[in-house]
Protein backbone atom coordinates (compact mmCIF):
# COMPACT_ATOMS: atom_id res chain seq x y z
CA UNK A 1 0.00 0.00 0.00
CA UNK A 2 1.51 3.34 -0.94
CA UNK A 3 1.39 6.47 1.16
CA UNK A 4 -1.62 7.99 -0.57
CA UNK A 5 -3.81 4.96 0.05
CA UNK A 6 -2.60 4.64 3.63
CA UNK A 7 -3.64 8.18 4.48
CA UNK A 8 -6.91 7.72 2.61
CA UNK A 9 -7.56 4.58 4.59
CA UNK A 10 -6.76 6.27 7.88
CA UNK A 11 -9.04 9.22 7.18
CA UNK A 12 -11.80 6.81 6.12
CA UNK A 13 -11.41 4.78 9.28
CA UNK A 14 -11.75 8.01 11.28
CA UNK A 15 -14.81 9.13 9.36
CA UNK A 16 -16.39 5.72 9.78
CA UNK A 17 -15.91 5.51 13.50
CA UNK A 18 -17.15 9.08 14.08
CA UNK A 19 -20.22 8.27 12.03
CA UNK A 20 -20.84 5.12 14.01
CA UNK A 21 -20.38 7.01 17.27
CA UNK A 22 -22.93 9.58 16.14
CA UNK A 23 -25.44 7.09 14.80
CA UNK A 24 -25.54 5.22 18.09
CA UNK A 25 -25.18 8.42 20.07
CA UNK A 26 -27.34 7.39 23.03
CA UNK A 27 -25.32 4.23 23.48
CA UNK A 28 -22.12 6.12 22.86
CA UNK A 29 -23.00 8.63 25.57
CA UNK A 30 -23.76 5.80 27.98
CA UNK A 31 -20.45 4.13 27.21
CA UNK A 32 -18.60 7.43 27.55
CA UNK A 33 -20.19 8.14 30.92
CA UNK A 34 -19.37 4.70 32.23
CA UNK A 35 -15.83 5.17 31.00
CA UNK A 36 -15.74 8.55 32.76
CA UNK A 37 -16.90 6.96 35.98
CA UNK A 38 -14.28 4.26 35.70
CA UNK A 39 -11.42 6.64 35.06
CA UNK A 40 -12.65 8.92 37.82
CA UNK A 41 -12.83 6.06 40.31
CA UNK A 42 -9.35 4.88 39.46
CA UNK A 43 -7.97 8.41 39.67
CA UNK A 44 -9.63 9.09 43.00
CA UNK A 45 -8.35 5.78 44.31
CA UNK A 46 -4.80 6.52 43.25
CA UNK A 47 -4.90 10.07 44.60
CA UNK A 48 -6.47 8.92 47.85
CA UNK A 49 -3.65 6.47 48.23
CA UNK A 50 -1.16 9.27 47.70
CA UNK A 51 -2.85 11.45 50.29
CA UNK A 52 -3.01 8.64 52.81
CA UNK A 53 0.60 7.80 52.13
CA UNK A 54 1.65 11.39 52.75
CA UNK A 55 -0.52 11.63 55.85
CA UNK A 56 0.94 8.50 57.35
CA UNK A 57 4.40 9.77 56.69
CA UNK A 58 3.52 13.03 58.39
CA UNK A 59 1.92 11.28 61.35
CA UNK A 60 4.90 9.03 61.53
CA UNK A 61 7.07 12.08 62.00
CA UNK A 62 4.76 13.50 64.60
CA UNK A 63 4.17 10.54 66.78
CA UNK A 64 6.87 9.98 69.31
CA UNK A 65 7.49 7.15 71.56
CA UNK A 66 8.14 8.86 74.85
CA UNK A 67 10.07 6.96 77.51
CA UNK A 68 9.90 8.54 80.97
CA UNK A 69 12.60 7.75 83.50
CA UNK A 70 12.40 7.14 87.21
CA UNK A 71 13.83 9.85 89.45
CA UNK A 72 16.57 7.59 90.84
CA UNK A 73 18.19 6.92 87.47
CA UNK A 74 21.52 8.71 87.04
CA UNK A 75 22.47 10.90 84.11
CA UNK A 76 25.29 8.47 83.21
CA UNK A 77 22.87 5.57 83.03
CA UNK A 78 20.60 7.54 80.76
CA UNK A 79 23.53 8.63 78.61
CA UNK A 80 24.77 5.06 78.12
CA UNK A 81 21.24 3.87 77.38
CA UNK A 82 20.90 6.59 74.78
CA UNK A 83 24.07 5.36 73.07
CA UNK A 84 22.69 1.84 73.08
CA UNK A 85 19.35 2.84 71.65
CA UNK A 86 20.68 5.26 69.06
CA UNK A 87 22.22 2.45 67.01
CA UNK A 88 18.96 0.52 66.67
CA UNK A 89 18.06 0.43 62.97
CA UNK A 90 14.37 1.18 63.55
CA UNK A 91 15.05 4.53 65.12
CA UNK A 92 15.00 7.74 63.16
CA UNK A 93 15.96 10.06 66.00
CA UNK A 94 16.21 10.13 69.74
CA UNK A 95 16.22 13.24 71.92
CA UNK A 96 16.97 13.39 75.57
CA UNK A 97 14.72 15.79 77.44
CA UNK A 98 16.23 16.77 80.80
CA UNK A 99 14.37 18.35 83.70
CA UNK A 100 14.90 21.91 82.46
CA UNK A 101 13.64 21.12 78.99
CA UNK A 102 10.70 19.20 80.37
CA UNK A 103 9.78 22.24 82.43
CA UNK A 104 10.10 24.50 79.42
CA UNK A 105 7.76 22.25 77.45
CA UNK A 106 5.33 22.14 80.32
CA UNK A 107 5.27 25.91 80.60
CA UNK A 108 4.79 26.39 76.92
CA UNK A 109 1.78 24.09 76.86
CA UNK A 110 -1.58 25.66 76.51
CA UNK A 111 -2.99 24.82 79.94
CA UNK A 112 -4.43 26.63 82.93
CA UNK A 113 -2.14 28.85 84.97
CA UNK A 114 -2.71 26.83 88.17
CA UNK A 115 -1.66 23.65 86.40
CA UNK A 116 1.47 25.36 85.14
CA UNK A 117 2.34 26.21 88.73
CA UNK A 118 2.54 22.51 89.64
CA UNK A 119 6.05 22.48 88.28
CA UNK A 120 8.53 25.25 89.01
CA UNK A 121 12.30 25.49 88.78
CA UNK A 122 12.61 24.78 92.47
CA UNK A 123 10.07 22.00 92.67
CA UNK A 124 10.13 20.09 89.42
CA UNK A 125 8.35 16.72 89.50
CA UNK A 126 8.44 16.40 85.73
CA UNK A 127 10.31 13.27 84.65
CA UNK A 128 13.24 13.16 82.29
CA UNK A 129 12.47 11.38 79.02
CA UNK A 130 13.53 10.18 75.60
CA UNK A 131 11.51 11.42 72.69
CA UNK A 132 11.89 8.82 69.99
CA UNK A 133 10.90 8.92 66.36
CA UNK A 134 10.79 5.64 64.50
CA UNK A 135 11.46 5.15 60.84
CA UNK A 136 8.49 2.87 60.32
CA UNK A 137 5.27 2.81 62.28
CA UNK A 138 5.12 -0.96 62.16
CA UNK A 139 8.37 -1.11 64.13
CA UNK A 140 7.10 1.05 66.97
CA UNK A 141 6.12 -1.90 69.09
CA UNK A 142 9.48 -3.61 68.79
CA UNK A 143 11.22 -0.40 69.83
CA UNK A 144 8.86 -0.11 72.79
CA UNK A 145 9.57 -3.71 73.67
CA UNK A 146 13.23 -2.84 73.85
CA UNK A 147 12.54 -0.73 76.90
CA UNK A 148 10.66 -3.62 78.43
CA UNK A 149 13.82 -5.69 78.66
CA UNK A 150 14.92 -6.92 82.09
CA UNK A 151 17.94 -4.64 82.47
CA UNK A 152 16.22 -1.46 81.29
CA UNK A 153 12.78 -1.91 82.77
CA UNK A 154 13.68 -0.70 86.28
CA UNK A 155 14.86 2.64 84.89
CA UNK A 156 11.64 3.31 83.05
CA UNK A 157 8.63 4.79 84.77
CA UNK A 158 6.36 4.75 81.80
CA UNK A 159 6.39 4.60 78.02
CA UNK A 160 3.74 6.63 76.28
CA UNK A 161 3.39 4.20 73.44
CA UNK A 162 0.26 2.73 74.95
CA UNK A 163 -1.51 6.02 74.54
CA UNK A 164 -0.55 6.40 70.90
CA UNK A 165 -0.91 2.80 69.97
CA UNK A 166 -4.66 2.94 69.54
CA UNK A 167 -4.48 6.03 67.35
CA UNK A 168 -1.81 4.52 65.20
CA UNK A 169 -3.62 1.24 64.88
CA UNK A 170 -6.82 3.02 63.97
CA UNK A 171 -5.01 5.02 61.33
CA UNK A 172 -3.41 1.93 59.89
CA UNK A 173 -6.72 0.10 59.95
CA UNK A 174 -8.47 2.97 58.25
CA UNK A 175 -5.77 3.14 55.64
CA UNK A 176 -5.98 -0.53 54.85
CA UNK A 177 -9.75 -0.32 54.83
CA UNK A 178 -9.73 2.64 52.46
CA UNK A 179 -7.24 0.90 50.21
CA UNK A 180 -9.37 -2.20 50.09
CA UNK A 181 -12.54 -0.24 49.43
CA UNK A 182 -10.78 1.74 46.73
CA UNK A 183 -9.47 -1.40 45.12
CA UNK A 184 -12.88 -3.07 45.22
CA UNK A 185 -14.61 -0.02 43.78
CA UNK A 186 -12.03 0.41 41.07
CA UNK A 187 -12.22 -3.24 40.16
CA UNK A 188 -16.00 -3.13 40.17
CA UNK A 189 -16.14 -0.07 37.95
CA UNK A 190 -13.59 -1.44 35.55
CA UNK A 191 -15.66 -4.61 35.27
CA UNK A 192 -18.93 -2.73 34.77
CA UNK A 193 -17.36 -0.38 32.27
CA UNK A 194 -15.85 -3.24 30.32
CA UNK A 195 -19.24 -4.95 30.18
CA UNK A 196 -21.12 -1.80 29.17
CA UNK A 197 -18.55 -0.75 26.61
CA UNK A 198 -18.33 -4.27 25.29
CA UNK A 199 -22.11 -4.34 24.91
CA UNK A 200 -22.21 -0.91 23.31
CA UNK A 201 -19.70 -1.90 20.70
CA UNK A 202 -21.49 -5.16 20.11
CA UNK A 203 -24.69 -3.25 19.47
CA UNK A 204 -22.85 -0.82 17.22
CA UNK A 205 -21.50 -3.75 15.28
CA UNK A 206 -24.93 -5.36 15.22
CA UNK A 207 -26.52 -2.20 13.87
CA UNK A 208 -23.91 -2.18 11.12
CA UNK A 209 -23.86 -5.91 10.46
CA UNK A 210 -25.06 -5.39 6.87
CA UNK A 211 -22.16 -3.09 6.29
CA UNK A 212 -19.77 -5.58 7.84
CA UNK A 213 -21.26 -8.35 5.70
CA UNK A 214 -20.90 -6.28 2.54
CA UNK A 215 -17.38 -5.25 3.47
CA UNK A 216 -16.41 -8.89 3.75
CA UNK A 217 -18.19 -9.68 0.51
CA UNK A 218 -16.32 -7.08 -1.50
CA UNK A 219 -12.98 -8.14 -0.05
CA UNK A 220 -12.24 -5.79 2.83
CA UNK A 221 -9.47 -7.17 5.01
CA UNK A 222 -10.25 -8.00 8.61
CA UNK A 223 -8.16 -5.13 9.88
CA UNK A 224 -10.04 -2.71 7.60
CA UNK A 225 -13.26 -3.88 9.24
CA UNK A 226 -11.85 -3.98 12.74
CA UNK A 227 -10.14 -0.60 13.00
CA UNK A 228 -13.19 1.66 12.89
CA UNK A 229 -14.67 -0.21 15.82
CA UNK A 230 -11.40 -0.14 17.75
CA UNK A 231 -11.25 3.59 17.14
CA UNK A 232 -14.82 3.98 18.31
CA UNK A 233 -13.91 2.18 21.52
CA UNK A 234 -10.90 4.42 21.97
CA UNK A 235 -13.16 7.40 21.37
CA UNK A 236 -15.02 6.51 24.58
CA UNK A 237 -11.67 6.49 26.34
CA UNK A 238 -10.79 9.88 24.89
CA UNK A 239 -14.07 11.57 25.79
CA UNK A 240 -14.11 9.78 29.13
CA UNK A 241 -10.70 11.24 29.93
CA UNK A 242 -11.82 14.78 29.09
CA UNK A 243 -14.89 14.46 31.30
CA UNK A 244 -13.10 12.71 34.11
CA UNK A 245 -10.29 15.31 34.23
CA UNK A 246 -12.94 18.00 34.25
CA UNK A 247 -14.78 16.38 37.17
CA UNK A 248 -11.49 15.83 38.93
CA UNK A 249 -10.68 19.52 38.52
CA UNK A 250 -14.05 20.54 39.96
CA UNK A 251 -13.71 18.07 42.82
CA UNK A 252 -10.21 19.22 43.67
CA UNK A 253 -11.24 22.81 43.57
CA UNK A 254 -14.06 22.11 45.98
CA UNK A 255 -12.03 19.85 48.27
CA UNK A 256 -8.73 21.69 48.19
CA UNK A 257 -9.49 24.12 51.05
CA UNK A 258 -10.93 21.33 53.20
CA UNK A 259 -8.00 19.03 52.67
CA UNK A 260 -5.56 21.87 53.25
CA UNK A 261 -7.19 22.55 56.59
CA UNK A 262 -7.04 18.89 57.48
CA UNK A 263 -3.50 18.21 56.41
CA UNK A 264 -2.01 21.65 56.90
CA UNK A 265 1.75 21.67 56.62
CA UNK A 266 1.81 18.24 55.01
CA UNK A 267 0.62 19.91 51.85
CA UNK A 268 3.90 21.74 51.44
CA UNK A 269 5.26 18.49 50.09
CA UNK A 270 2.60 18.69 47.43
CA UNK A 271 3.37 22.19 46.33
CA UNK A 272 1.12 23.90 48.85
CA UNK A 273 -2.37 22.61 48.08
CA UNK A 274 -4.38 19.93 46.39
CA UNK A 275 -5.00 22.36 43.54
CA UNK A 276 -1.29 22.94 43.08
CA UNK A 277 -0.82 19.19 43.02
CA UNK A 278 -3.50 18.91 40.34
CA UNK A 279 -1.88 21.52 38.12
CA UNK A 280 1.63 20.18 38.49
CA UNK A 281 0.52 16.63 37.72
CA UNK A 282 -2.09 17.52 35.08
CA UNK A 283 -0.23 15.91 32.17
CA UNK A 284 0.50 12.80 34.14
CA UNK A 285 -3.18 12.49 35.11
CA UNK A 286 -4.35 13.02 31.53
CA UNK A 287 -1.81 10.62 30.08
CA UNK A 288 -2.62 7.81 32.47
CA UNK A 289 -6.34 8.21 32.04
CA UNK A 290 -5.96 8.21 28.26
CA UNK A 291 -3.85 5.11 28.44
CA UNK A 292 -6.32 3.22 30.63
CA UNK A 293 -9.31 4.51 28.62
CA UNK A 294 -7.77 3.56 25.29
CA UNK A 295 -6.84 0.14 26.58
CA UNK A 296 -10.32 -0.65 27.89
CA UNK A 297 -12.02 0.68 24.73
CA UNK A 298 -9.72 -1.04 22.29
CA UNK A 299 -9.70 -4.39 24.05
CA UNK A 300 -13.51 -4.43 24.27
CA UNK A 301 -13.79 -3.67 20.56
CA UNK A 302 -11.37 -6.35 19.55
CA UNK A 303 -13.25 -8.95 21.56
CA UNK A 304 -16.70 -7.76 20.44
CA UNK A 305 -15.88 -7.84 16.73
CA UNK A 306 -14.06 -11.14 16.77
CA UNK A 307 -17.23 -13.13 16.22
CA UNK A 308 -18.16 -11.12 13.15
CA UNK A 309 -14.83 -11.53 11.48
CA UNK A 310 -15.05 -15.26 11.10
CA UNK A 311 -15.27 -16.09 7.43
CA UNK B 1 -11.09 -21.46 -15.13
CA UNK B 2 -13.31 -22.99 -12.43
CA UNK B 3 -13.12 -26.62 -11.53
CA UNK B 4 -14.90 -28.59 -8.80
CA UNK B 5 -13.18 -31.92 -8.15
CA UNK B 6 -15.19 -34.45 -6.12
CA UNK B 7 -16.41 -31.77 -3.73
CA UNK B 8 -18.43 -32.98 -0.76
CA UNK B 9 -19.81 -30.77 1.94
CA UNK B 10 -21.43 -32.26 5.00
CA UNK B 11 -23.00 -30.38 7.85
CA UNK B 12 -23.00 -32.07 11.26
CA UNK B 13 -21.80 -35.41 9.88
CA UNK B 14 -25.15 -36.57 8.50
CA UNK B 15 -26.62 -34.01 6.09
CA UNK B 16 -24.78 -34.00 2.81
CA UNK B 17 -25.33 -30.59 1.23
CA UNK B 18 -23.05 -31.47 -1.67
CA UNK B 19 -22.19 -35.03 -2.59
CA UNK B 20 -19.17 -35.68 -4.78
CA UNK B 21 -19.75 -32.77 -7.14
CA UNK B 22 -17.43 -32.33 -10.11
CA UNK B 23 -17.71 -29.90 -13.00
CA UNK B 24 -15.66 -27.41 -15.01
CA UNK B 25 -16.49 -23.95 -16.22
CA UNK B 26 -14.42 -22.47 -19.02
CA UNK B 27 -13.47 -18.84 -19.51
CA UNK B 28 -16.24 -16.54 -20.75
CA UNK B 29 -18.87 -19.17 -19.96
CA UNK B 30 -22.43 -18.37 -18.93
CA UNK B 31 -23.75 -21.10 -16.66
CA UNK B 32 -27.17 -21.53 -15.09
CA UNK B 33 -27.29 -23.38 -11.83
CA UNK B 34 -30.75 -24.76 -11.20
CA UNK B 35 -32.39 -27.02 -8.70
CA UNK B 36 -35.07 -27.01 -6.04
CA UNK B 37 -34.59 -25.26 -2.72
CA UNK B 38 -32.19 -27.11 -0.48
CA UNK B 39 -30.58 -28.89 -3.41
CA UNK B 40 -27.19 -27.41 -2.64
CA UNK B 41 -27.02 -24.29 -4.84
CA UNK B 42 -26.35 -21.95 -1.93
CA UNK B 43 -23.76 -24.28 -0.46
CA UNK B 44 -21.99 -24.37 -3.80
CA UNK B 45 -21.91 -20.58 -3.93
CA UNK B 46 -20.70 -20.33 -0.35
CA UNK B 47 -17.87 -22.67 -1.20
CA UNK B 48 -17.00 -20.57 -4.24
CA UNK B 49 -16.65 -17.37 -2.22
CA UNK B 50 -14.80 -19.13 0.60
CA UNK B 51 -17.54 -18.59 3.12
CA UNK B 52 -17.52 -22.32 3.77
CA UNK B 53 -14.88 -24.98 3.26
CA UNK B 54 -15.61 -28.29 1.56
CA UNK B 55 -15.43 -31.41 3.70
CA UNK B 56 -13.46 -33.05 0.94
CA UNK B 57 -12.46 -32.37 -2.64
CA UNK B 58 -10.81 -29.47 -4.43
CA UNK B 59 -12.05 -26.22 -5.89
CA UNK B 60 -9.69 -24.74 -8.44
CA UNK B 61 -10.13 -21.21 -9.70
CA UNK B 62 -7.61 -20.04 -12.29
CA UNK B 63 -5.41 -22.96 -11.27
CA UNK B 64 -5.47 -22.06 -7.55
CA UNK B 65 -6.95 -24.41 -5.01
CA UNK B 66 -9.08 -21.97 -3.05
CA UNK B 67 -9.75 -24.45 -0.28
CA UNK B 68 -6.10 -23.96 0.70
CA UNK B 69 -6.37 -20.17 1.01
CA UNK B 70 -5.17 -18.71 4.28
CA UNK B 71 -7.54 -16.52 6.26
CA UNK B 72 -5.67 -13.34 5.38
CA UNK B 73 -5.65 -14.22 1.68
CA UNK B 74 -9.40 -14.58 1.40
CA UNK B 75 -10.19 -10.84 1.18
CA UNK B 76 -7.84 -10.44 -1.80
CA UNK B 77 -9.37 -13.49 -3.43
CA UNK B 78 -12.86 -12.05 -2.97
CA UNK B 79 -11.89 -8.90 -4.85
CA UNK B 80 -11.49 -11.12 -7.91
CA UNK B 81 -15.05 -12.39 -7.84
CA UNK B 82 -18.28 -10.44 -7.83
CA UNK B 83 -21.43 -11.62 -6.09
CA UNK B 84 -25.00 -10.38 -6.29
CA UNK B 85 -27.89 -11.60 -4.20
CA UNK B 86 -31.64 -11.69 -4.32
CA UNK B 87 -31.87 -9.06 -1.58
CA UNK B 88 -29.33 -6.68 -3.26
CA UNK B 89 -27.50 -6.00 0.06
CA UNK B 90 -27.33 -2.25 -0.50
CA UNK B 91 -26.74 0.24 2.29
CA UNK B 92 -29.88 2.37 2.65
CA UNK B 93 -28.13 5.46 3.98
CA UNK B 94 -25.74 5.64 1.05
CA UNK B 95 -26.72 6.83 -2.40
CA UNK B 96 -26.08 4.80 -5.55
CA UNK B 97 -22.65 6.27 -6.17
CA UNK B 98 -21.59 5.76 -2.54
CA UNK B 99 -22.88 2.20 -2.48
CA UNK B 100 -20.71 1.29 -5.43
CA UNK B 101 -17.80 3.37 -4.13
CA UNK B 102 -18.01 1.55 -0.78
CA UNK B 103 -16.52 -1.60 -2.34
CA UNK B 104 -13.49 0.42 -3.41
CA UNK B 105 -13.27 2.45 -0.22
CA UNK B 106 -12.99 -0.51 2.10
CA UNK B 107 -10.22 -1.91 -0.04
CA UNK B 108 -8.19 1.25 0.33
CA UNK B 109 -8.65 2.77 -3.13
CA UNK B 110 -7.82 6.46 -3.38
CA UNK B 111 -10.53 9.03 -4.17
CA UNK B 112 -9.24 9.70 -7.69
CA UNK B 113 -9.61 6.03 -8.54
CA UNK B 114 -13.10 5.97 -7.08
CA UNK B 115 -14.14 9.01 -9.13
CA UNK B 116 -12.79 7.33 -12.24
CA UNK B 117 -14.18 3.83 -11.83
CA UNK B 118 -17.59 4.25 -10.20
CA UNK B 119 -19.17 6.26 -13.08
CA UNK B 120 -17.90 3.65 -15.54
CA UNK B 121 -19.53 0.86 -13.56
CA UNK B 122 -22.78 2.82 -13.30
CA UNK B 123 -22.73 3.47 -17.03
CA UNK B 124 -22.29 -0.23 -17.70
CA UNK B 125 -25.48 -1.05 -15.78
CA UNK B 126 -27.31 1.97 -17.19
CA UNK B 127 -27.68 3.92 -13.95
CA UNK B 128 -25.43 6.91 -14.61
CA UNK B 129 -28.41 9.24 -14.15
CA UNK B 130 -29.36 7.80 -10.77
CA UNK B 131 -25.99 8.22 -9.06
CA UNK B 132 -27.41 10.64 -6.48
CA UNK B 133 -30.50 8.60 -5.63
CA UNK B 134 -30.85 6.49 -2.53
CA UNK B 135 -31.85 2.82 -2.68
CA UNK B 136 -35.34 3.63 -1.35
CA UNK B 137 -35.96 5.79 -4.41
CA UNK B 138 -35.13 2.98 -6.83
CA UNK B 139 -37.17 0.14 -8.30
CA UNK B 140 -36.20 -3.46 -7.61
CA UNK B 141 -34.55 -3.80 -10.98
CA UNK B 142 -32.54 -0.64 -10.46
CA UNK B 143 -31.42 -1.83 -7.03
CA UNK B 144 -30.17 -5.07 -8.57
CA UNK B 145 -28.28 -3.01 -11.17
CA UNK B 146 -26.55 -1.08 -8.41
CA UNK B 147 -25.57 -4.33 -6.75
CA UNK B 148 -24.24 -5.62 -10.09
CA UNK B 149 -22.26 -2.40 -10.59
CA UNK B 150 -20.74 -2.89 -7.13
CA UNK B 151 -19.93 -6.53 -7.85
CA UNK B 152 -18.14 -5.50 -11.04
CA UNK B 153 -16.15 -2.63 -9.55
CA UNK B 154 -13.03 -4.75 -9.04
CA UNK B 155 -13.34 -6.02 -12.65
CA UNK B 156 -13.74 -9.65 -11.58
CA UNK B 157 -13.33 -12.60 -13.93
CA UNK B 158 -16.28 -14.31 -12.30
CA UNK B 159 -19.69 -12.93 -11.39
CA UNK B 160 -21.88 -15.08 -9.18
CA UNK B 161 -25.57 -14.20 -9.24
CA UNK B 162 -27.55 -15.95 -6.52
CA UNK B 163 -31.24 -15.71 -7.47
CA UNK B 164 -30.77 -12.15 -8.73
CA UNK B 165 -34.30 -12.04 -10.15
CA UNK B 166 -36.04 -13.63 -7.18
CA UNK B 167 -37.77 -10.41 -6.14
CA UNK B 168 -38.45 -9.02 -9.59
CA UNK B 169 -41.39 -9.20 -11.98
CA UNK B 170 -40.75 -11.22 -15.18
CA UNK B 171 -40.18 -8.18 -17.35
CA UNK B 172 -37.60 -6.57 -15.04
CA UNK B 173 -36.09 -9.96 -14.36
CA UNK B 174 -35.36 -10.43 -18.05
CA UNK B 175 -33.78 -6.95 -18.17
CA UNK B 176 -31.37 -8.02 -15.46
CA UNK B 177 -30.60 -11.26 -17.32
CA UNK B 178 -29.91 -9.24 -20.47
CA UNK B 179 -27.54 -7.07 -18.49
CA UNK B 180 -25.72 -10.20 -17.31
CA UNK B 181 -25.55 -11.42 -20.90
CA UNK B 182 -24.13 -8.08 -21.98
CA UNK B 183 -21.46 -8.23 -19.27
CA UNK B 184 -20.64 -11.78 -20.29
CA UNK B 185 -20.30 -10.86 -23.97
CA UNK B 186 -18.57 -7.52 -23.63
CA UNK B 187 -16.13 -8.22 -20.81
CA UNK B 188 -15.85 -11.98 -21.01
CA UNK B 189 -16.83 -12.27 -17.35
CA UNK B 190 -17.90 -15.76 -16.38
CA UNK B 191 -21.49 -15.64 -15.16
CA UNK B 192 -22.75 -18.24 -12.72
CA UNK B 193 -26.48 -17.72 -12.42
CA UNK B 194 -28.33 -19.62 -9.73
CA UNK B 195 -32.03 -19.36 -10.38
CA UNK B 196 -35.49 -20.80 -9.90
CA UNK B 197 -37.05 -19.13 -12.92
CA UNK B 198 -37.89 -21.79 -15.47
CA UNK B 199 -38.81 -19.26 -18.17
CA UNK B 200 -35.49 -17.51 -17.87
CA UNK B 201 -33.45 -20.70 -18.08
CA UNK B 202 -35.44 -22.00 -21.04
CA UNK B 203 -35.21 -18.70 -22.87
CA UNK B 204 -31.47 -18.23 -22.24
CA UNK B 205 -30.39 -21.39 -24.04
CA UNK B 206 -27.12 -21.45 -22.11
CA UNK B 207 -25.38 -24.25 -20.28
CA UNK B 208 -27.50 -25.59 -17.42
CA UNK B 209 -26.17 -27.49 -14.45
CA UNK B 210 -28.95 -29.12 -12.44
CA UNK B 211 -28.44 -30.06 -8.81
CA UNK B 212 -30.71 -32.27 -6.79
CA UNK B 213 -30.06 -33.54 -3.27
CA UNK B 214 -26.50 -32.34 -3.43
CA UNK B 215 -25.70 -34.15 -6.66
CA UNK B 216 -25.37 -32.95 -10.22
CA UNK B 217 -28.16 -34.68 -12.13
CA UNK B 218 -27.85 -32.81 -15.38
CA UNK B 219 -25.28 -30.75 -17.26
CA UNK B 220 -26.21 -29.71 -20.79
CA UNK B 221 -25.25 -27.03 -23.25
CA UNK B 222 -28.31 -25.00 -24.26
CA UNK B 223 -30.19 -26.78 -21.52
CA UNK B 224 -33.71 -26.54 -20.21
CA UNK B 225 -35.07 -26.33 -16.72
CA UNK B 226 -35.83 -29.97 -15.99
CA UNK B 227 -36.47 -30.28 -12.28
Amino acid sequence: MNQATTSTTISRVFKWSMLSFWRNRLLSIAATLVMTLTLLTISIFVILNLIIGTTIEAVQHKIDLVVYFNENVTEQEIDSLKKQVEVLPEIASIDYIDKAQALQKWQSRNIKEELKQIATEKDNPLPRSFEIKVKNLDKLESVAAYFDAEDIKPMVRKTSLHENQATIQRLLNMTNFLRKIGLIFSGFFILVSILVIFNTIRLAIYSRRNEVEIMKLVGATNSAIRWPFILEGMMYGFLGTILSVLFLFLGFRFLSPVVNKYLGEVMTEWGGSLMAYFWSHLWQIILWQLLVGFAIGAICSVIAIRKHLRV
Amino acid sequence: MIEFKNVTKTYNEKTKALDDVSFKVAKKDFVCLVGPSGAGKSTLIKLLICEEHPSSGKILIGGYNITKLKLNEIPYFRRKIGVVFQDYKLLPEKNVFENVAFALEVCGAIDAEIRRRVPKALELVGLEKKAENFPDELSGGEKQRVSIARALIHSPKLLIADEPTGNLDPRTAWDIIELLLKINERQGTIILLATHHKEIVDRLKKRVITIKNGKIVGDQEEGKYIV
